[in-house]
């Protein structure tokens, strides 16, 4: 490859937002067999100091040479060490990257997308469901929440897996579960030996628990499986249509609402999305 | 401020134009009308350009080429890591196209809006578009208006000139050339050489031929209530019989995609060579299955008539509704001259709308 005729990228998204930053994996951990988080530093100080973002936003990482795929940032905003992805196996990037060590670089564009609109939760009872790799948008969402804890009223988390294996952050939860101002719940669809917590699919779980829909906000992400169930679930214990928010996932490239690909009707997931209320979705062309 | 070129001083003025400009224009290849760079060096003059005939091609490429490379990368590695440099293409030189017809620059309009007005803008296009000016030929009875133009619906032709800095309209043995934005007030001043002056009589003799394609064309193809495809089309939209038949004959071949003027989609993919590559950016098209397959194996759009219906939908809804009621549709026929099936784009806007008047 030529690079002659071509120069010197500024590297600065705001100018041209088809270039990453470049950087560097400073830590890698193995969540599941599936799963790997990462995180990463951008090299260059300033773009470093500028990279801002808020809970729900997304970056694309890219091997240089392979591709880009999108993730959401799933540290808090309030981390200044690093941004986390993480990333589950599912085709050629996704598998690259988890064949990246510490010290190796990557491409990171954004941050894109809307992000939640976390104002109108301020003062309302948060219910976050998370399922398999859903989990990664709640966990920033939830962490700037216990950043900003006298914001909100109760805050709850109902979290499933497949098995105790595939439950991301584990060595997080325990001090989760213990927090006397957090309502954690976790799930695994079959039984497993030695698992103290729930038994059940989601929805399930969901329904007995039955958070009550007065003041509250349920935040759903997972695969698109579980979140129609979830929806379900929630629209029954009288959840409205504007609390429920849920995360879509749509094929993406270029990220920045130029090159046609994430569209639903009118709506871009890449610039308008990932982030949707129901009452959104339910304006939206059937096409999910 | 007119100009008059007589015909026999197009090639020379065209070469001229290279003083200042990388030129583009048609070019008979085949049984097509291509948008070629000219060149004209000592040793070989350019193609000789082609006016006659109608171009087979839209001029996108000249601002968007087929392939082009976003950004490159090398790395190295020595003992304290590896480092990556990133590279960015040059700014663009001035160019021209000459010769592109209304509904083809109309065509720019639709992207501009999207590619320089929008959210984000894209860098690469947005510079390349401001270092072009754009020499509109007018169409006219005998130099290409036919059955499967339609650019009246959006009054692309005639005396609407979204985009276009200059407009030449064969008149009198040559063409009469008037800059219809000050870039092209700017540009005529710097190559008057070969011209003559316009004057009233030309100028009328102009119009007239204008308005005779116009005419021919409101004829043959009367347009249908454009203000109610919007909603049409939305209410339509589960309606999954009437769009299974209007895309059972469709290949989804993206022949009409890539033709169009207005169709702007791009995936990007990434090539390689030992510690050097580069992230490049093609065309792509909306009828393509793997388009909107997700990792997950889900694809929202997994029939080609859903495909087919995100395309109009997508000129004829979706680009009106976030870009004040304008189609993304220039009505320039390329798709309907060119689909192997013979799939009409105003077929199906017809039966929509007659869907949903039932
Ligand atoms: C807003 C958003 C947030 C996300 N957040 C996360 C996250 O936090 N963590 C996470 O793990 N994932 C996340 N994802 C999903 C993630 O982006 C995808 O899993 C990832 O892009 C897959 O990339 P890949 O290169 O590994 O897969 P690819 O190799 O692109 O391919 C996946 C599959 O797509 C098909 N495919 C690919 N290319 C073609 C082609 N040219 N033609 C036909 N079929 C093709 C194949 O079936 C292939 O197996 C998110 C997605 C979105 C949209
Ligand atoms: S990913 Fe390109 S428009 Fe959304």
């Amino acid at each position: 490859m030529n690079v002659t005729g071509m120069r010197p990228s500024a590297a600065d998204f705001s100018v041209n937002p088809f270039v990453p930053y470049v950087g560097t994996v400073l830590d890698v951990i193995e969540e599941t067999p599936a799963i790997k988080t990462f995180r990463v530093c951008l090299d260059e100080r300033e773009a470093w100091e500028r990279f801002t973002f808020i809970p729900g936003q997304v970056a694309q990482l890219s091997i240089f040479g392979v591709g880009e795929a999108t993730f959401v940032i799933n540290s808090p905003p309030s981390c200044r060490d690093y941004l986390q992805f993480s990333v589950m196996r599912a085709g050629e990037v996704t598998n690259r990257l988890h064949g990246l060590s510490v010290g190796d670089k990557v491409g990171v564009r954004g941050p894109l997308g809307n992000g939640f609109n976390v104002e109108p939760m301020k003062g309302k009872n948060i219910f976050f469901v998370g399922g398999g790799i859903g989990m990664a948008p709640l966990r920033t969402l939830f962490l700037h929440m216990l950043d900003h804890r006298n914001d909100f009223g109760a805050i709850s988390l109902l979290y499933g897996a497949r098995s105790p294996q595939d439950l991301s952050y584990s060595y997080e939860l325990p001090q989760w579960l213990e927090r006397a101002d957090l309502s954690v719940t976790l799930t695994i669809d079959r039984e497993a030996p030695d698992w103290p917590h729930r038994v059940g699919l989601i929805p399930h779980v969901l329904a007995d628990l039955a958070p009550s829909p007065d003041n509250a906000v349920a935040i759903v992400c997972g695969p698109p499986i579980m979140i129609r169930f979830t929806v379900e679930a929630l629209q029954k214990l009288g959840f409205g249509p504007h609390d429920i928010v849920t995360t879509l996932e749509r094929r993406m490239k270029c990220g920045i609402g130029l090159c046609g690909r994430c569209n639903i009707g009118t709506k871009y997931v890449c610039v308008d999305g990932p982030v949707f209320t129901l009452a959104e979705l339910q304006s939206l062309p059937d096409e999910l | 401020m007119s100009y008059f070129l007589p015909h026999d001083r197009l090639e020379s003025w065209l070469d001229d134009l290279e003083r200042t400009h990388r030129v583009f224009a048609p070019t008979a290849e085949g049984r097509g009308v291509v948008f070629r760079r000219r060149k004209p060096t000592a040793e070989s003059p350019a193609a000789p350009v082609c006016l006659e005939r109608r171009p087979t091609e839209s001029a996108r490429h000249v601002l968007f080429p087929r392939s082009e490379v976003l950004l490159a990368f090398r790395s190295a590695h020595d003992e304290s890591g590896t480092r990556v440099e990133v590279f960015e293409q040059e700014a663009p030189a001035p160019q021209v196209i000459v010769g592109l017809r209304a509904c083809d620059a109309k065509g720019f309009a639709v992207m501009d809006r999207v590619y320089m007005h929008g959210r984000y803008a894209d860098p690469l296009y947005t510079a390349r578009r401001k270092a072009t000016v754009m020499a509109v030929l007018a169409c006219v009875p005998g130099n290409g208006p036919d059955n499967a133009c339609f650019c009246h619906w959006f009054a692309s032709g005639h005396e609407e000139h979204d985009a276009a800095d200059i407009v030449l309209t064969p008149a009198s043995g040559g063409f009469l050339i008037a800059p219809v934005s000050d870039k092209g007030a700017e540009f005529m001043e710097s190559h008057a050489g070969y011209l003559e002056q316009g004057n009233e009589e030309l100028e009328n003799a102009a119009a007239a031929q204008r308005l005779a394609a116009r005419e021919f064309l409101e004829k043959h193809c009367p347009a249908p209530a454009l203000s109610k495809t919007e909603t049409a089309i939305m209410r339509q939209f589960g309606n999954s019989m009437l769009w299974e038949t209007i895309g059972e004959p469709c290949l989804a071949c993206g022949v009409c995609t890539h033709l169009c003027p207005s169709c702007y989609c791009f995936t990007i993919t990434d090539e390689t060579r030992g510690n050097a590559g580069a992230r490049i950016r093609s065309w792509d098209t909306c009828l393509n299955a793997g388009y909107t397959l997700e990792a997950s194996g889900h694809n929202p759009r997994a029939a080609k008539a859903q495909r087919l219906k995100n395309r109009i939908a997508h000129k004829f809804a979706y680009y009106p509704a976030l870009h004040m009621g304008k189609s993304s549709c220039v009505g320039c026929g390329k798709c309907i001259r060119s689909c192997p099936v013979g799939v009409d784009i105003r077929a199906a806007v017809f039966r929509v709308l007659a869907a949903d008047e039932e």
